[in-house]
């Protein structure tokens, strides 16, 4: 009777439209569009990538700032210096295809030393940009850097000729000042967030179908369920396959998405395969038992009780990161409870220190809270519907 | 105008959702105005990042390093725990962590330049080349001070002095280091907001016209088949207008000055145009409606769909190379340009790129009408 009624809970579950669209098209599209939006975030604002600038000499202007351009190019792969015209430059600005533009004026020896004591202007160097970004910093720098090592040899000739010799030798050596350490690269990608809580929304959409199971079981709520009240096998019975069917059905339509996201857009969910699809199994039972209870609390309509899950489910999947990045961290920060019981956040998270942790800790701690939600849940709904009868409808 | 009438009652029924569509903008246009407004800058203050540091350093030059990057950039605490380290970097709390060694003074001062320094970086990233680089650039001045023979602190001091030192840095255009008002924001997420409420107001009202029995009743009325549907496109006119005078008006509460302003107008202006093509887009989209579910996916299929793809949501420049060429295929596309073009203009005469986004937007309006147009007639004779 068990494989029987669950074959045919399948079959009907899979005729129902919107529930295709929803659970299984429209994570696609949305994942889909996140990849169009987001795909290029980490490349163009996270990595880092040569700096083009252009430069514009004066005729007979010092060479020495020329030269540090070129060794920054060749040895430091940190800029792409193209040498031009000031009027090709500003074009190139304006066209995004230069960050910067270096200007470089003739400054006669005399006018140099007696500016470079006075302070500021001294190189007759400046910098044009189009906007304050991390690129235009850099090269920035670069200048400052330039300028300051002029000044620093200035004082240096003034006050200890001696050691000049000496502090020269230091900029010819190459040091590298710094041990680094990294965290891994998956650390650098916190867009994967948006798509982590892609996921935890379609698991929370197995409300909708936990829903139709209570409404199917309860004989208030629906005429089918009447029917089976009446029938010679315990209703029960034909709960578990009814439940077993909804849970198969949103699990498939999870696992497609979640494929669709790493084979087809290449989202790098992570390599653990396994304890990504526990992850996901037990997400999309907390979703199907969650629209259970809803379903068999109260006597409201089933209208309102499906937009009580399509409520519940869209807030808990924004306060995961749905929509606005980063305020699951500030959810977080200011309200820990919430963070803790929130669906869509535990799921997230879950799938998320799969991918940021080396150790387990926060992935079990946050699967154990689901399992435990999930289990008080179940508790509830069975307390609510056990030994239910009617006496009227 | 008994059409025109019915129009607006089936309208009146569908409030619920649609005022919903309205608090939800309201909230998202003006946090994220709010949130995201950049102060007007005359000058170049470059970006300043966030820096974990643990100072450990026994010595002076510690210090000095803490003070010089500090100058520039936030300094913040190491989180104690390596897991609140890695959750700090993961959401980009943390640009940097670098920890200064109790020794780094004294192998410093003994010569040593290699590894003296413990720096977590996400791989790669631009942040960690500008930190290192900074960085390197006041190790260096310190080492040449030494070298040259002067005292610790004395060098420190100096150090300090040199990279105080700022570049001669101009933007190509003053309007180049101006940032964006809230108005910008407030019309920024337009698209999405007008077409999902043109989609269920114009497609719901529609769609209970379009049905069989009702259609079938109104063809044998003695209302001319030509004024019902006159009655029906001024009432789809009359909603467009007044969607767009409410978030005219919710505009001029929340960003009074910046409506009075050049680019206020042409801001409202912007937003006129691109009703017109929402309408245009809901027009086409009911074709396919069969029922009010089917417009609920419609609405936002085309209203997440043009917002992601048209860059509303997420600038084009984040986007791929051919993601940008597909996005010139989208009408908000064009909306976003003229919004971004707005704030670039000084004079009415100045907004040749505005105009141009203008009639761009218009001109996809006659593409979706026609090709609602033609899907209406090809049902018609699939009948």
């Amino acid at each position: 009777m068990f494989f029987r009624l669950y074959r045919y809970g399948l079959i009907r579950s899979s005729r129902d439209r919107m529930m295709i669209f929803w659970n299984l098209i429209f994570p696609v599209i949305l994942g889909s569009l996140f990849h169009v939006a987001f795909g290029n975030y980490t490349d163009k604002e996270v990595l880092f990538h040569r700096v083009p600038v252009a430069y514009v000499q004066e005729e007979g202007a010092d060479g020495n700032f020329a030269l540090l351009l070129e060794a920054l190019e060749t040895e430091n792969g940190l800029i792409q210096v193209q040498k031009t015209s000031q009027e090709k430059a500003e074009k190139l600005l304006r066209e995004g295809e230069a960050e910067g533009i270096f200007f470089q004026k003739k400054t006669g020896a005399g006018e140099q030393s007696l500016k470079g004591l006075s302070g500021q202007e001294n190189s007759g160097i400046s910098l044009v940009v189009a906007e304050q970004g991390i690129n235009q910093t850099i090269l920035n720098s670069i200048l400052e850097q330039y300028e300051r090592t002029s000044a620093t040899f200035i004082a240096i000739g003034k006050e200890h000729p001696e050691g000049i010799q000496k502090a020269a030798e230091v900029l010819e050596g190459e040091y590298s000042y710094l041990k680094e350490g990294s965290l891994g690269d998956a650390a650098s990608n916190s867009i994967l967030d948006y798509f982590y809580s892609l996921i935890a929304m379609n698991c929370l959409m197995g409300a909708v179908m936990g829903l139709q199971c209570a409404v199917e079981f309860k004989a208030n709520l629906s005429a089918l369920a009447a029917r089976r009240m009446a029938a010679g096998a315990s209703r029960f019975r034909m709960l578990w396959p009814d439940l077993a069917a909804k849970v198969t059905l949103q699990f498939v339509c999870i696992i497609f998405s979640v494929s669709y996201l790493m084979f087809a857009l290449d989202v790098p969910l992570g390599d653990q395969w396994g304890f990504l699809l526990l992850t996901l199994f037990s997400g999309d039972v907390l979703g199907v038992f969650l629209g259970f209870f809803i379903g068999v609390c109260g006597k409201m309509p089933y209208q309102m009780k499906e937009a009580l899950c399509v409520t519940i489910m869209m807030v808990s999947s924004f306060f995961s990161g749905l929509m606005v990045s980063g305020i699951q961290r500030l959810i977080e920060r200011y309200v820990p409870v919430f963070a803790r019981i929130n669906p869509a956040s535990l799921i997230t998270k879950a799938c998320c220190s799969l991918n940021i942790y080396d150790t387990y800790g926060r992935y079990l701690e946050n699967m154990g809270i689901m399992l435990a939600l999930t289990a008080a849940l179940a508790a509830g709904s069975f307390l609510i519907v056990r030994r239910e009868r009617y006496a009227g409808i | 105008m008994q059409v025109f009438k019915a129009f607006f009652r089936i309208l009146y029924k569908n409030k619920a959702s649609l005022l919903m569509y309205i608090v939800i903008y309201l909230a998202l246009a003006v946090t994220v105005g709010n949130v995201l407004e950049e102060n007007s800058k005359t000058e170049f203050s470059g970006v300043s990042l966030d820096i974990g540091l643990e100072n450990k350093d026994k010595g002076s030059l510690g210090d000095g390093l803490e003070e010089y990057l500090g100058s520039q950039n936030q300094i913040l605490g190491v989180p104690e725990k390596k897991e609140d380290l890695q959750d700090a970097m993961y959401y980009e709390e943390l640009d940097y962590v670098l920890v200064i060694p109790e020794d780094f003074t004294e192998k410093f001062l003994a010569g040593e330049q290699e590894g003296l320094l413990e720096g977590t970086v996400v791989p790669g990233s631009s942040s960690a080349y500008l930190v290192e680089q900074e960085m390197v650039s006041f190790l260096r001045t310190l080492a040449m001070y030494l070298k040259a023979g002067y005292g610790e602190r004395e060098a420190v001091a100096r150090t300090l002095k040199d990279v105080e030192r700022k570049a001669e840095v101009q933007f190509l255009e003053a309007g180049d280091s101006q940032g964006k008002p809230t108005g910008f924001y407030y019309f920024q997420y337009i698209p999405y907001v007008f077409l999902i409420m043109m989609i269920l107001g114009v497609g719901g009202c529609m769609k209970a016209f379009q049905n069989k029995d009702l259609a079938a009743r109104n063809k044998c009325s003695s209302m001319s088949f030509l004024s019902q549907n006159l009655q029906i496109f001024l009432g789809c006119a009359v909603y467009m207008v007044i969607v767009y005078a409410a978030f005219l008006g919710m505009a001029c509460l929340n960003v009074g000055d910046y409506m009075l302003s050049l680019r206020g107008a042409l801001n409202a202006a912007n937003a006129f145009v691109f009703g017109i093509c929402s309408l245009s887009v809901a027009w086409f989209a009911v074709q396919f409606a069969q029922s009010s579910a089917m417009l609920t996916i419609l609405s936002n299929v085309f209203g997440l769909g043009f917002s992601f793809l048209g860059g509303v949501f997420v600038s084009v420049d984040m986007m791929g190379e051919s993601a940008r060429n597909m996005a010139k295929f989208v009408p908000s596309y064009w909306y976003v340009v003229a919004n971004e073009e707005i704030q670039k203009v000084g004079a009415f005469a100045e907004g040749e790129k505005v105009y141009q986004a203008f009639g761009m937007v218009l001109m996809f309006s006659l593409a979706f009408f026609s090709a609602g147009l033609l899907v209406n007639r090809m049902k018609v004779k699939s009948k």
